[in-house]
């Protein structure tokens, strides 16, 4: 065994151009493997961070009854926020908060309407929560009209021909079930990636709500928190519940299922593709191994000929494969670990790539990110299919006659 | 000439050596094709999804209506040349649409939708079919309405209950009337849930004090790679009175996503290439190494550099174009398979994609296409890579060549 291992050591020495094929594959596979999923996984994250920063918030706290039947009179009531405010105050996890009344709602104007959820906000504290400020295209963020601003998407201004200082008129139903219509003068369009976001949703001060229901108090129907870490959501949603009577905290992945699903969607193109890149890189060192056997022809005849039997032909051949297989995966790991972190701080601008063409609002760079589980996963993935590469061209080395073999040229 | 003969049997000489460049460069053109078909595929599936959901491939308004969608805007059925439209190449259905946004109430609570129509003569009560999940479509004649999921549970109302609609008429007169639910919609689409009633053309029309009236004609194909060209063609059918949009200019954001996934296609793509490339290098090296001895007895015997050189370089095309041929050849079945018998998803990814109204399949794109692009690419690269064995052969020295 240990004059096989020294052969197929010293065979992978002196044939370098051989060698450097085979090598060469394994850190292309394993980098290929690696910067496609990584570039997935970055354009899904951005996705996700996205639509977390610019609406959902990391857990929202809603009462019972508003999660049953989302009805404006379904709001918290003094005691429950009380007792919210008390258990969100002590919790160190938490980093802000913010109270929001939601309505639903019809927009108009002169070209059409939109059905709308309207949300009304406290400007300066919603900003910490949320990155809807940062997002805007044109206008500003409740800091120039006095009377009655709106903040609404890039979509809804488009279908209903609405520009900065013009007046859309929404309607909704005041406390009493009294159906109510105001003005409200559009201060400014944002745009989020996500478009039915940007076409539905509209902010306007809560004082302006509060107002339009005649009531006194602000109604409020929803808390959005954000954590210190996104990953610590679901542990802190369940002990906000069961700190709090009549009100339920859920985290992201429960208010907005399709996040979660889209990684599901995208996971099983990706399966394909990346079967795809180990077949082709599979193919690739079966067939560089394949040409290697016919020209080694003359040597392995040779080894043949002198003694050496079928069986440790053919270990030899499957051990050089996996010398180079194991000298390649680091460097492999290296270069991925490099592009991967290179291009994650750099971005790659997908409009530079195809014909893509994208509007303001639309993120059109794409950082590539990785779980580091994934470099374990596709090295071994990539060395095995490798290794099982290797299996048929010795295999077909075993077939040759010594005496025809130690002959050819 | 006899250079071209000594090229065609070396070819058949060694066979083996010949079968593993040869199927180096098919696999290479199956492996881009399959990874295109199935990008391109699933980009079919998305639009294909979109228009189903009352969009068309093509629409036809007045000029202006789709930027101003005012009622007057619309079109009188008899003044269009429906049947002429028909007769054109690749079109399948044209189906006059009416639209309009309105107020529904029921009890306290009231909603603005938007009123599609459809006409029960004509193919796309199948479409509104498919997404009723609860009761029945309206009956012609009868004043009821199907309307999406969430927009009933919004109004707290359910089938048999009646609902008012009310809203601005032709030229501004005032619509109003009451309707039955006669079932419910599940378009997987919850903008489309919470805003979509549908009842029938006549009904509609009758509604809004508009015989004859349609907004849109909404024209559906047969071969939706023609879009610009059967465009075009209604286009000059119909004149400069009314516009001829494509799915395209009617939904840009879906183009965009489209967009958009292309061009991760485009980086997937590249990736693929650098590892096909390297594929057909190593094996192009190999087979070099291996034939280093025949060059140097070539040499050896007499024969000129740029002979053996030319030699080898038309060993090379005849063996690339072969593989092109094979490659495009074994790939077509397999597309065409996978596209009348799309890859079937399981578990959370069929979820998933059930969700947001997709069906959880993947067809393969028949594009003739993309074989024809790729297979080109794939000739490109393995003729490039020709200029290995001819650097080998220039530098070559007959004497330690033909030491073994």
């Amino acid at each position: 065994m240990n004059t096989i291992i020294k052969i197929a050591w010293r065979n992978v020495w002196r044939n370098k151009l051989r060698s450097g094929v085979v090598f060469t594959s394994v850190v292309l596979g394993i980098w290929a493997g690696l910067f496609v999923l990584a570039i997935s996984y970055g354009m899904l994250e951005q996705q996700k961070r996205g639509m977390l920063e610019s609406q959902l918030s990391h857990i929202q706290i809603h009462s019972n009854n508003y999660l049953e039947d989302v009805k404006l009179n379904h709001q918290f009531s003094d005691s429950q926020l009380n007792q919210i405010e008390t258990v969100l105050s002590k919790n160190k996890d938490i980093v802000n908060y913010s109270k929001r009344s939601i309505s639903e709602g019809t927009g108009t104007t002169a070209h059409g309407f939109s059905n709308l959820k309207v949300i009304g906000v406290t400007p300066e504290i919603e900003k910490q929560v949320t990155s809807i400020h940062s997002r805007l295209i044109e206008g500003t963020y409740f800091t120039k009209y006095k009377n009655r601003p709106v903040i609404i998407g890039r979509q809804l201004a488009e279908e209903l021909h609405l520009e900065i200082g013009k007046t859309m008129n929404i309607s909704f139903q005041d406390k009493d079930r009294n159906f109510i219509q105001a003005g409200f003068k559009v201060e400014g369009i944002f745009g989020t990636p996500s478009q039915s976001f940007d076409k539905s949703n509209v902010f306007i001060k809560t004082e302006d709500f509060t107002e339009l229901i005649a009531s006194q108090t602000p109604y409020i129907h929803e808390y959005a928190i954000n954590l210190n870490e996104v990953e610590k959501s679901t542990k802190i949603a369940r002990l906000i519940t069961k700190k709090i009577k009549g009100s339920t905290a859920q985290n992201w992945a429960i208010i907005a299922p399709e996040l979660s699903f889209m990684n599901e969607t995208s996971e099983a193109s990706l399966m394909i593709i990346l079967v795809i890149i180990v077949f082709a890189l599979t193919f690739g060192i079966v067939n560089t191994m394949l040409m290697a056997i016919l020209e080694r022809k003359r040597e392995l005849g040779m080894m043949l000929c002198v003694g050496m039997n079928k069986q440790k032909v053919f270990l030899m051949i499957v051990i050089e494969t996996l010398f180079l297989a194991i000298a390649a995966a680091p460097i492999g790991l290296l270069i991925s670990w490099g592009s991967i972190t290179y291009f994650g701080n750099v971005g790659i601008d997908l409009d530079s790539v195809g014909d893509a063409l994208y509007k303001a609002g639309h993120d059109s760079m794409v950082f590539p990110e990785i779980e580091s589980s994934a470099y374990i996963n596709i090295t071994v993935m990539i060395i095995t299919a490798s290794l099982l590469a290797s299996i048929i061209p010795a295999r077909k080395a075993l077939k040759y006659n010594p005496a025809e073999a130690v002959r050819a040229v | 000439m006899m250079i071209l003969k000594l090229a065609w049997k070396n070819i058949w000489r060694n066979k083996r050596r010949t079968f593993i460049t040869l199927s180096a460069i098919s696999f290479a053109v199956l492996f881009a094709v399959m990874m295109r078909s199935i990008q391109q595929g699933m980009e079919e599936q998305m639009v294909k999804t979109s228009i189903e959901n009352n969009l068309g491939y093509i629409q036809i308004h007045t000029k202006g209506y789709w930027d101003d969608k005012l009622l007057e805007n619309g079109m009188n059925v008899p003044d269009l040349p429906i049947q002429q439209i028909e007769k054109l190449d690749n079109i399948t259905i044209v189906d006059p649409k009416l639209e309009t946004g309105m107020i529904t109430s029921f009890g306290y609570q009231s909603r603005g939708t938007y009123i599609l129509s459809y006409d029960v003569d004509k193919d796309s009560p199948k479409q509104v079919r498919k997404k009723l999940i609860e009761g029945k479509l309206p009956r012609d004649g009868k004043k009821e309405v199907v309307l999406g999921i969430d927009l009933a549970d919004y109004l707290d109302a359910s089938i048999g209950d009646t609902l008012v609609f009310l809203g601005s008429g032709y030229q501004g007169s005032t619509a109003a009337g009451l309707y039955v639910i006669s079932g419910l919609l599940d378009f997987h689409i919850p903008e489309l849930n919470r805003s979509t009633t549908y009842m029938s053309l006549s009904s509609l029309q009758e509604l809004l004090g508009a015989e004859g009236l349609v907004t849109s004609l909404m024209i559906e194909l047969n071969k939706p790679s023609k879009l610009e060209e059967t465009a075009d063609r209604i286009k000059s059918v119909v004149g400069s009175d009314y516009e001829v949009m494509t799915w395209e200019e009617l939904t840009p954001d879906l183009k965009q996503m489209i967009q958009a996934s292309g061009a991760k296609g485009y980086i997937m793509n590249f990736i693929l290439y650098m590892i096909i490339s390297f594929v057909m290098f190593g094996t192009v090296l190999m087979a070099t190494q291996e034939r280093k001895y025949e060059m140097g007895v070539l040499q050896a015997i007499g024969m000129r550099r740029r002979s053996s050189m030319f030699l080898v370089c038309i060993e090379n095309i005849i063996i690339s174009i072969m593989g092109v041929i094979v490659g495009v050849v074994a790939a077509s079945p397999i597309a065409y398979y996978f596209n009348h018998h799309p890859l079937e998803l399981q578990g959370d990814s069929a979820k998933a994609m059930l969700e947001i109204g997709i069906d959880p399949i993947i067809p393969f794109s028949i594009d003739p296409m993309i074989a024809a692009n790729h297979g080109l690419i794939v000739l490109v690269i393995s003729l490039v890579l020709v200029i290995y064995p001819l650097l080998v052969i220039k530098n070559l020295n007959p004497v330690s060549a033909m030491k073994l």
